[in-house]
């Protein structure tokens, strides 16, 4: 029992600095977790499971500094597990806007443009969307990038190449806008 | 366009979406209010107990 209430501030402590910890980080690790997922109720899910492996390590994480990319980089393998496990569970949330009706008007170029990023994001590979979003989303390098998914750099050149190249295939609308001439 | 100019739009619209995952999923349904449970049950007790005296 001694030993118990020995314990108990530090625990409290940890607590408390885990709970800090998730309140300043979670709107951030939320949207990468959307531009993974492409849906906001998957996206929660997926931070929560992350944010529960961090938890469980918080003691080592915390002391050395680590958490936020600990928490990223298990958000990124679970994205990819998840997605392998319910390869056919994955679908649209709508379809993809009508190429011919798709010419962007000032008013609704942004809600546009919008919705089909995110439909064609959804139509990459988990994979793809990871390299993605780590890329030009939180500008890591491509050695970082390899880190933080647990393969080589060139599989990072090729899967940025790959998602770009999709991207502009399922997608034309965006080619003028983002991709038009960097692989001609 | 060059390759920075490109990915530097590919930035801008991913954080333009990213931006989507602090928007609420079901929107406020008609009729519904913005005061917190417990400021309407302060409010109704006020109500009975003035209103009621008032009366």
């Amino acid at each position: 029992m001694g030993q118990l209430t020995a314990t108990q501030p530090d625990r409290v402590e940890h607590v408390d600095e885990f709970d800090a910890f998730v309140r300043a980080r979670k709107p951030a690790l939320m949207r990468a977790a959307y531009l993974l997922t492409g849906d906001q109720h998957l996206a929660e899910d997926l931070v929560q499971s992350a944010l529960a492996r961090t938890h469980s390590s918080w003691g080592r994480l915390n002391d050395s500094g680590n958490a936020e990319a600990y928490t990223r980089k298990v958000m990124y393998h679970l994205q990819v597990s998840w997605w392998r496990r319910r390869k056919v569970a994955e679908v649209l949330p709508g379809d993809m806007p009508d190429r011919q009706r798709s010419r962007l008007t000032e008013d609704s170029g942004q809600i546009t443009l919008r919705i089909t990023l995110r439909a064609a994001l959804l139509r990459l590979t988990a994979k793809q969307r990871a390299v993605l979003v780590l890329r030009f989303f939180e500008d890591r390098s491509e050695v970082e990038a390899a880190q933080s998914l647990g393969v080589s750099v060139g599989t990072i050149k090729s899967q940025t190449s790959k998602a770009l190249a999709r991207l502009r295939e399922i997608a034309p609308e965006l080619e003028g806008l983002m991709i038009g001439g960097s692989s001609k | 366009m060059s390759q920075s100019q490109v990915d530097d739009t590919l930035r801008m619209l991913l954080r333009d979406l990213a931006k989507e995952s602090a928007k609420p999923t079901i929107g406020r349904g008609r009729g519904q209010t913005r005061r917190s449970p417990r400021l309407l049950g302060f409010l109704r007790i006020m109500r009975r107990l003035f209103v009621k005296k008032a009366q």
